[in-house]
C-alpha cells in the first residue's frame, strides 16, 4: 500500500477517489445551508428548509419581527420575533425558511460582540503562521541536489 | 483559514512526542490540510459547502492523508500517513468545539450522512481570545523543549 509499486495507479485511484467524494459532496451539500439569496431568489425551491446565517446585520426593527441583511451577494429577510438588537448590530441565527413572505422563522440567535469585527486580527496570525510552517516543512523536505551528490557519491 | 494559530498549536503539543523533525512536519502540515485542500477544491468545485464536507470528514482524512503522503520517500510513507491523518483529525477536532447553532463544522461521516457534527464548546467569534492563550503554550513547549536539549 505505501511501497513505489504500481505507484502511478495508487496516485491515480487516491486522486480519483477524491474528486469522486468531492463532486458527490458538492451535489449532496447543495442544499445544505443554502445561501439566503438563493432561497429569496426561489422561495418555492427552498420552503421549510434550514437555514445557518454566520453572520447577519440587523437591517430594520417592528415590533413583531425583524429585518436581517447577510451573504454575498447581500440578500434581506424577515426574521419572526423580537429582535435581539438594534439595527446595525451583528447576529448569527438559524431558523426555517418560508416561502411566504418570505420570511425567517428562527430557532437560535446570537447577538454577536463587537471583538467580532477584529477577525482580520486572526486571519493575519493564522496568514504568518502557514508561511513558518510552509518554511519549516520545505526545510525539511525541499529537494536539495548538493546534499544527496554527496550522499550518493561512491565510498571509498 | 481562520484560527491557524489554534490549529497549529493543537498539533504541536502533541509534536513534541514526536523525536523525528519530518515526521513532526508532516503532523504539523497535516493539521493544516483541511482548509488548504478544502481551499483547492473548492477553487476546482466552485463550490463552497461541498469542498468543506469533503476535507472535513473521516473518508476525506484518510483519502487526502494517503494521497499527500504518496509524495514523500517510501521509508517515510506508512508513519507519515498517520500522522498526516492524526493532524487532520486533530484539525477537525479543534473545528468541532465551535458552536455553530447546531449547524455542525463537519460531516464526518460523508458520504454515508449529511449530518453535522459539533461539540459547540466555544463561540466561534471568540476565537481571537484564543491566540494570547496560544502564544503562552508556544512560549511554554519552546522552553521546555530547549531545555531538554541542553540536558542532551
Amino acid at each position: 500500500m505505501f511501497s513505489n509499486s504500481l505507484y502511478r495507479w495508487k496516485l491515480g485511484a487516491a486522486l480519483a477517489a477524491i474528486a469522486v467524494m468531492g463532486v458527490y459532496a458538492s451535489h449532496r451539500g447543495d442544499d445544505v445551508n443554502p445561501e439566503l439569496w438563493r432561497c429569496v431568489a426561489q422561495p418555492q425551491r427552498w420552503d421549510d428548509t434550514r437555514l445557518w446565517l454566520p453572520g447577519a446585520r440587523i437591517v430594520s426593527v417592528r415590533d413583531s419581527w425583524y429585518e436581517v441583511a447577510s451573504g454575498d451577494p447581500e440578500a434581506t429577510i424577515r426574521v419572526d420575533g423580537a429582535a435581539p438588537g438594534k439595527p446595525g448590530d451583528l447576529i448569527t441565527l438559524t431558523g426555517n425558511f418560508r416561502s411566504d413572505g418570505p420570511r425567517l422563522i428562527p430557532e437560535r440567535v446570537r447577538v454577536l460582540p463587537p471583538r467580532t469585527r477584529l477577525r482580520w486580527l486572526v486571519e493575519a496570525v493564522s496568514v504568518a503562521v502557514l508561511l513558518v510552517v510552509l518554511a519549516n516543512f520545505g526545510r525539511h523536505f525541499l529537494f536539495r541536489p548538493k546534499l544527496l551528490q554527496v550522499e550518493g557519491a561512491p565510498r571509498g | 483559514m481562520a484560527d491557524l494559530l489554534t490549529h497549529f498549536v493543537a498539533a504541536r503539543v502533541p509534536g513534541t512526542l514526536v523525536r523525528d523533525g519530518r515526521l513532526q512536519a508532516l503532523l504539523v502540515i497535516g493539521t493544516f490540510l483541511p482548509d488548504i485542500t478544502g481551499k483547492g477544491l473548492y477553487w476546482v468545485l466552485d463550490n463552497s459547502t461541498g469542498s468543506q464536507l469533503v476535507t472535513h470528514s473521516i473518508a476525506g482524512i484518510l483519502l487526502i492523508s494517503y494521497l499527500a503522503c504518496l509524495f514523500v520517500e517510501e521509508s517515510l510513507r506508512r508513519p507519515g500517513f498517520l500522522l498526516l491523518a492524526a493532524g487532520m483529525a486533530i484539525h477537525v477536532l479543534v473545528d468541532m468545539t465551535k458552536d455553530n447553532l447546531g449547524a455542525g463544522a463537519a460531516m464526518l461521516f460523508l458520504p454515508f450522512s449529511l449530518r453535522g457534527q459539533e461539540f459547540g464548546w466555544i463561540d466561534p467569534e471568540n476565537v481571537v481570545l484564543l491566540v494570547p492563550i496560544d502564544l503562552a503554550i508556544l512560549a511554554v513547549l519552546w522552553f521546555l523543549e530547549r531545555r531538554g536539549r541542553r540536558v542532551q
